[in-house]
């Protein structure tokens, strides 16, 4: 992407990109950058009863290193704490998966149960 | 969904039941194991979760509980691998839970699904069949040993794919063949032995009654060579000995996997041992005194030992068997064995030795056997000389003969307790007045003349029979 796009409408532009992403591998997006109780969630969508809860990463300049580092151990925690609150305020989930989809210029990589 | 299975765990030489149940259940999926469980039961969840992944099996998106009960006690070890993986299985509808319910399973789990053998399969099939579980999943390599065990159909399987298989009856099990009889090796004969003639009488007399047998020669006297044929002079275990002895090196980690030991053990520890190693106890495996169990314990080097590991010794020596004491309770483990022990006269070991002269001081002759406390030395009741003998000597009897006589003798005190003769006891009588004897070694004075009146196929004790077993005490 050309450098003339600032840094949050890359961002913004990467979600984009990753949710249909998420579409095209059948899931149902309910939901982007999802505020539960001050943590913030990318993308959270269905399909059945699992709920996905999908941390997006977005590196312009060709980053380093897999979506498990991408993914820290305190902001998996965060993750942690936001699908529990939201698979609360919905009795319809029974499975929680976590998914990280990298976003590296053109090139974007889906990473299904990513940790748990 | 709760789903439940069982496990074995191995304390010493016994096989304890766990019920392994697994609970999924909605929630951020995390997996926990409790029910006092070690390191290894934790790493457990590592294992379980890469060997289901990698099959064609899915790890539950969810809660993933297992608890191992009893809780209260403390578990150790990888073979709870499969037991954990097919309750996990079961508690998320990927295996009947009404099919895993009455069967138990041992096995470690590889990243890659395939299953691990565990040690002590023979004890936890006897345990299994004790238990009437319907069958024991096991990995190839441990369920040739637990086909020795009437009463619980083994099911062995490569791969944790294989089990589920069999669970859902779309494969057939595996037979497994029964364990290959394996004896001892080649036992030396007793024909190779020259001269001697001194400690080959004390080694038949202590093949016939199972005496314990302490050697003091020179070295190069042939100590070690006599000591190495007295498996050979024993009869053949009996049917459940064979299986006691196939126990303790399945749980042991010893046994060849498909085999049975049909042969008597023969354990020569080396003098550096510790306390641990001999008696057992270092994380409740067995020790040398109860691998020799139905056989022969060799202590060559006897002042070597530390004092502690010979310390150690005593109690076993006269319980024939071991229990250690630990935190979390006692375990006790068969140690009836015979015990010979061979030392040197002296630290340079020629005492009394007509062609070499003795160069040790009176204080390291002093300290050399002042390291073998009196009471240990009560527990050999056989003590024999075994002087420099000459190689060019007359070959000596071959040890089938010998043991012949070992047979009729063993069958003739099984049969009836030997009679102590008038003048035995009177002989008997002097010694305790004379204040030679202690109560023990009194009665073990009576049992081994006993033996030397059995080999010579009477029933009666007599005085010639008694001065030979009183005489066996004088060494030293």
């Amino acid at each position: 992407m050309s450098s003339s796009v600032s840094s949050s409408e890359y961002g913004r532009a990467a979600e984009t990109a990753a949710a249909w992403l998420l579409r095209l591998r059948g899931l149902r997006i309910v939901g982007r950058n999802v505020h539960v109780s001050g943590r913030e969630v990318d993308l959270v969508a269905r399909r059945g009863r699992l709920l996905v809860v999908c941390e997006v990463k977005a590196r312009r300049h060709g980053g380093r290193g897999g979506p498990a580092e991408a993914v820290d151990a305190r902001k998996r925690r965060r993750l942690r704490e936001a699908a529990e609150l939201l698979a609360q305020r919905d009795p319809g989930v029974e499975q929680i998966r976590f998914d990280v989809v990298t976003v590296n210029g053109l090139r974007i990589r889906h990473v299904r149960d990513a940790f748990s | 969904m709760v789903a439940r299975t069982t496990t074995f765990w191995l304390t010493g030489l016994d096989a304890r039941r766990v019920d392994v149940e697994a609970h999924v259940h909605r929630g951020v999926p995390t997996f926990v194991v409790v029910g006092l469980a070690d390191r290894a039961v934790q790493e457990a969840r590592q294992r379980v979760r890469s060997g289901i992944t990698s099959t064609q099996f899915e790890f539950p998106l969810r809660r993933v509980t297992v608890n191992l009960a009893p809780a209260h006690e403390r578990k150790e070890g990888a073979g709870f691998d499969l037991a954990i993986a097919l309750a996990v299985l079961g508690a998320s509808g990927q295996v009947p839970p009404a099919r895993i319910a009455r069967i138990a399973a041992a096995a470690e789990l590889a990243l890659d699904g395939t299953l691990r053998p565990v040690r002590g399969a023979l004890a936890m099939a006897a345990a299994a069949a004790r238990h009437d579980l319907d069958a024991l999943v096991l990995a190839p390599e441990s369920a040739g040993e637990a086909a020795a065990i009437a009463g619980v159909p083994v099911m062995a399987a490569r791969t944790l794919d294989q089990v589920v298989d069999l669970l859902w009856g779309r494969a057939e099990p595996e037979p497994v063949p029964p364990p290959i009889p394996v004896a001892a090796g080649d036992l030396p004969d007793l024909a190779d032995v020259r001269g001697q003639s001194g400690a080959r009488r004390a080694l038949e007399i202590s093949a016939a009654g199972r005496h314990n047998l302490l050697m003091v020669g020179p070295p190069g006297s042939g100590k070690t060579m006599l000591a190495r044929r007295l498996p050979g002079l024993l009869p053949a275990p009996s049917v459940e000995e064979s299986l006691e002895i196939s126990r303790v090196h399945s749980a042991a980690g010893l046994l060849e996997p498909g085999t049975r030991l049909v042969g008597r053990p023969f354990r020569a520890p080396h003098h550096s041992a510790s306390a641990a190693a001999l008696v057992g106890g270092r994380s409740l495996r067995p020790g040398e005194v109860t691998l020799a169990h139905h056989g022969v314990l060799f202590l060559d080097e006897l002042p070597e030992f530390s004092r502690p590991a010979l310390e150690a010794l005593r109690v076993p020596l006269e319980e024939r068997a071991v229990t250690i004491a630990r935190a979390h309770g006692s375990i006790s483990m068969p140690a009836d064995c015979v015990v010979v022990a061979a030392m040197n006269p002296c630290p340079c070991g020629h005492s009394g030795d007509p062609a070499v002269e003795c160069t040790c001081t009176a204080q390291r002759l002093a300290a050399y056997v002042g390291r073998l406390s009196g009471p240990l030395l009560d527990r050999f009741e056989l003590r024999v000389h075994a002087p420099r003998a000459l190689a060019h000597g007359p070959a000596g009897e071959p040890s089938a003969a010998v043991a012949d006589r070992v047979a009729a003798a063993r069958e003739q005190l099984a049969a009836a307790g030997p009679r102590l003769g008038e003048a035995a006891e009177r002989l008997l009588t002097r010694g305790i007045d004379a204040t030679l004897l202690s109560g023990r070694a009194a009665a073990r004075a009576r049992a081994v003349a006993g033996t030397i009146a059995a080999l010579s196929g009477t029933e009666t004790v007599s005085a010639e029979h008694m001065a030979e077993a009183l005489a066996y005490r004088e060494v030293r």
